[in-house]
């Protein structure tokens, strides 16, 4: 609600005739409201529960026919859909002011003391405070929802006492403790009691700032161990020094490279063996034909050749066995 | 200077196919040989002829002491300075061929066979051609 935009929508809950007009007069001085009367508590709870009209504020006098007091402002508040209230009243009373305010009134205005000048600054900074206050609400829920609907395992802890104040549900899904047995535990309770010596590094140190990336092993509540990438920043939570904690299981991913490795080896082996084993009595062979060949040899001499060659192939085929032994047994392990 | 050549192979074959092509050659008329590295070391370390050059074809893989093993052990232990060593191995592999070079006494990486062209090439290399001086060609 400003000059060049002069929509404001407010509904004036007053039961006085002259009290309303002149609140209507100085409204009208510093913007062209579109102005809603209602003279009492059960008018204006009609208007509001229709929800015909969208109020930008509500100006409420606290002394109506039908109710009055804190009560009026409990049930204007509950029926006033988030609309900010704005409390007029005849009355100094700097204690009941102050309890309004935090019964969800905005603004607390003395009729003998408003101007039109401070009857609008009291609207538009309440307007643009409410403004504000939603899209900080909003923001929360934003972060509220990355951190609850996130896929991997996360909860912030207390900084120092390494209790959980929070967890997500894929951190309960993926672990097996219910929220109150986080609630009840600190993070070290996580870690399997033979890795406790170096749980430590699992942790950042009270204050640190730093972002801490590690790998450690967690034990889910039914005792199975998995092995985890956490990730842990510090945040604010609720006024506490606290860290935010992602989980990310990698027990399956480090299974695979094992898995990978190990048949890398074999396959190793078995080109060394290729290369080296199976090219030995081979290379006799060809050896032996070369002598028989093309060099002058006594009978005698050629028939122990022959029997040399008849033993090198021999022994070329039982290592060509072996290979594809050792071939089939890496396929029946993947299987 | 006289010229020794010793063959270290575990297997008697390819030790009999080497001594012939040896021999045929020309390359030496009475080549040695031992079974593994250790037996060839032991025959270096009883004897230091001075005025002898040690040939040896070596074998890498083979039981007690691989070629590998003989290789440093020659350059630790004392023995003769005039050793000359040609790598026989029945693969050729590049990660081999590098590891065989770095040491000072290797001149050449054969594949196996060893046949009559492998020798008569290994005659032409310089540090050997001194000792087929009297050949043609």
């Amino acid at each position: 609600m400003n000059k060049n935009n002069p929509t404001a929508n407010i509904l004036v809950v007053e039961d006085n005739a002259g009290d309303f007009i002149l609140v209507e007069s100085y409204l009208d001085h510093e913007v062209m409201p579109v102005i809603t009367h209602a003279k009492s508590f059960g008018e204006a709870s009609s208007i509001l529960l229709t929800g015909d009209v969208h109020f930008d504020v509500i100006l409420l006098d606290l002394t109506l026919p039908d109710n009055s007091g804190e009560k009026l402002i409990t049930d204007i508040v509950s029926v006033s859909g988030g609309c900010p209230v704005i409390v007029l009243t005849g009355y100094t009373d700097i204690e009941f002011s102050i309890k309004s305010l935090s019964l969800g009134v905005a603004d607390y205005l003395i009729k003998d003391e408003i101007s039109p000048s401070s009857l609008y600054k009291s609207i538009v900074y309440t307007i643009e405070r409410k403004k504000s206050i939603k899209e900080l609400e909003e923001s929360e829920k934003r972060y509220s929802d990355l951190f609850q609907l996130s896929p991997q395992p996360m909860w912030v802890y207390e900084s120092g006492t390494l209790e959980f104040l929070d967890v997500n549900a894929a951190a309960i899904k993926h672990y097996g403790y219910s929220r109150e047995d986080f609630l009840s535990m600190d993070v070290k309770e996580l870690i399997p009691d033979e890795d406790t010596t170096e749980e430590s590094s699992c942790f950042p140190k009270e204050h640190d700032p730093l972002i801490l990336q590690v790998i450690c092993r967690h034990k889910k509540k039914n005792g199975e161990i998995i092995q985890v990438e956490l990730q842990s920043n510090i945040i604010d939570f609720k006024g506490r020094e606290a860290y935010i904690a992602l989980s990310i299981d990698i027990t399956e991913r480090l299974n695979y490279i094992g898995a990978i490795e190990n048949q890398n080896k074999k396959l190793q082996e078995i080109a060394w063996i290729q290369s080296h084993v199976v090219r030995a009595p081979l290379a006799k062979i060809m050896g032996l034909i070369d002598l028989i060949q093309n060099h002058k040899l006594s009978d005698t001499e050629k028939d122990d050749y022959f029997i040399h060659i008849l033993d090198a192939a021999n022994e070329f085929d039982a290592i060509v066995k072996d290979i594809v032994k050792k071939t089939e047994l890496v396929q029946l392990n993947n299987a | 200077m006289k010229l020794e050549v010793i063959i270290i192979d575990d297997d008697e074959i390819v030790i009999l196919i080497q001594k012939k092509m040896i021999i045929k050659s020309s390359f030496h008329d009475k080549p040695l040989s031992f079974l593994n590295g250790k037996l060839g070391l032991d025959y270096l370390l009883d004897n230091k002829d001075k005025d002898k050059m040690y040939f040896i074809l070596l074998d890498i893989n083979m039981p007690v002491m691989n070629g590998w093993d003989f290789l440093d052990a020659i350059n630790k232990w004392p023995v003769a300075n005039d050793i000359l060593i040609a790598v026989v191995t029945s693969s050729a592999n590049e990660s081999d061929k590098q590891k065989a070079y770095e040491y000072k006494q290797v001149i050449k990486y054969i594949e196996k066979p060893v046949n009559i062209q492998k020798l008569c090439e290994l005659k032409q290399d310089k540090a050997l051609k001194l000792f087929f001086t009297n050949e043609k060609g």
